[in-house]
């Protein structure tokens, strides 16, 4: 079964949390963000898939929510390329942390590393090379460009 | 905001070779390119080779990396039906498990298939047929054709619509917009966001398009495996047949 759009919300000591999770496409709705007031996180782990429209809801409703504090966690590769191609997308939001996408070069294995933004600004590398948690050859490379994922740093 | 550069259509047919960025082919096509190669070979690449041996042929042939022996082809007839034939073909090509690379995958299918559905036919008015927000059944005369394969080196794909709508002004155009004015890259239409072949340009190693006018638009990408893909090779060619 195709995993659904849905945004679940929690309380992190005094800021809200939104869990933004499945395909982001013309039918996702944030009205639950656009009402948000003062501070907020939205943490986009469990995102799968994003569409042009979809990028345009989100667009949409970034400006329904502008000038408040604004925090972006767990970013997905897909996020992250919107992140790069798209300005409107994050305004004025704080990227908090992104997931680094990584490729075996041995075994063509994908995994994913979580890097913290504020970890990066007070010096830390990305790996740029990794163990293969699969065939275990120190062959792990970032499968993509490395600037676009240290940018916000 | 950047002013678009004036569309010359006396630029089609030339063959633009060096390394360039995505953002700076944008500029060329936006200003009538039409056969743009980005390679650290200059004209001596193969693939640029190829496209100058197909310049101002009404009927050029594929370029190589379209010529897949495995490649599946797939007869799409409504929107529903896209999502399905998506999953598909990650199954198909064998990279369902690597998320990362059917993530692109996934992204350039259903841009293209979408723009097919719902721009590529229009009413006596001139305005488009089916709306974005609806559920569509094409007619017979309008399904669309979806082929893609794998190899090792990469991924194909391509949609044929038969509409044959599609202007190298309106890529270029679009290109333009998203690439030199990010304050306003999005398009406010109910048909969609403006920002699809921008997506699905900047995902894609090679992009071509060869369009008949009136009859059928077929949109061909290849996405370069991780080994071999480099951002800043890459091709753009736009072929108008028929002309």
């Amino acid at each position: 079964m195709a995993a659904k759009f849905e945004i679940r919300t929690t309380e992190e000591n005094g800021t809200t949390v939104y869990y933004v999770s499945g395909p982001i496409d013309e039918e996702s709705r944030f009205s639950e963000i656009e009402q948000a007031h003062e501070k907020l996180i939205v943490d986009f782990r469990g995102v799968l898939t994003i569409n042009s429209c979809g990028v345009r809801n989100w667009v949409n409703c970034m400006k329904k929510i502008r000038g408040l504090d604004i925090s972006f966690r767990q970013c997905p590769p897909a996020i992250v390329k919107q992140l790069n191609l798209v300005p409107s997308f994050r305004a004025n939001a704080k990227v908090l942390s992104v997931y680094v996408p990584y490729l075996c070069f041995q075994c063509d294995h994908e995994s994913r590393l979580l890097i913290e933004m504020n970890e990066l600004a007070r010096g830390k590398e990305i790996p740029a090379v990794r163990k293969c948690d699969l065939c275990g050859q120190d062959e792990m490379e970032i499968d993509g460009d490395e600037s676009q994922f240290k940018m916000y740093g | 905001m950047s002013t678009a550069p004036k569309f010359d259509p006396n630029a089609n047919d030339q063959l633009i070779c060096g390394l360039f960025s995505k953002k700076e082919a944008a500029q060329m096509i936006a200003e009538g390119g039409t056969h743009i190669h980005s390679t650290t070979m200059g004209y001596r690449d193969e693939m640029a080779r190829f496209s100058n041996a197909l310049l101002n042929e009404k009927n050029p042939e594929p370029h190589p990396w379209q010529l897949l022996t495995n490649c599946r082809e797939v007869t799409l007839g409504s929107s529903g039906e896209r999502y399905k034939l998506i999953k598909r073909a990650t199954v198909d090509m064998g990279i369902f498990s690597r998320r990362g690379y059917s993530e692109k995958v996934e992204c350039v299918m259903e841009e293209l298939i979408t723009n097919g559905i719902y721009h590529a036919y229009v009413n006596a008015d001139g305005s488009n047929k089916y709306r974005r927000d609806s559920s569509v059944k094409l007619e017979d005369q309008e399904t669309l054709t979806v082929r893609y394969g794998a190899t090792q080196e990469g991924i194909f794909i391509s949609v044929e619509d038969k509409g044959g709508r599609l202007t190298l002004e309106d890529i270029g155009s679009a290109f333009y917009r998203c690439y030199y004015n990010p304050d306003n890259q999005i398009v406010d239409d109910e048909q969609g966001s403006g920002l699809g072949l921008y997506m699905v340009f900047d995902l894609v190693t090679h992009f071509r398009v060869d369009v008949f006018p009136g009859q059928r638009t077929v949109v061909s990408c290849w996405i370069a495996g991780r080994r071999i893909a480099h951002p800043s090779i890459f091709s753009f060619n736009f072929f108008k047949r028929g002309a």
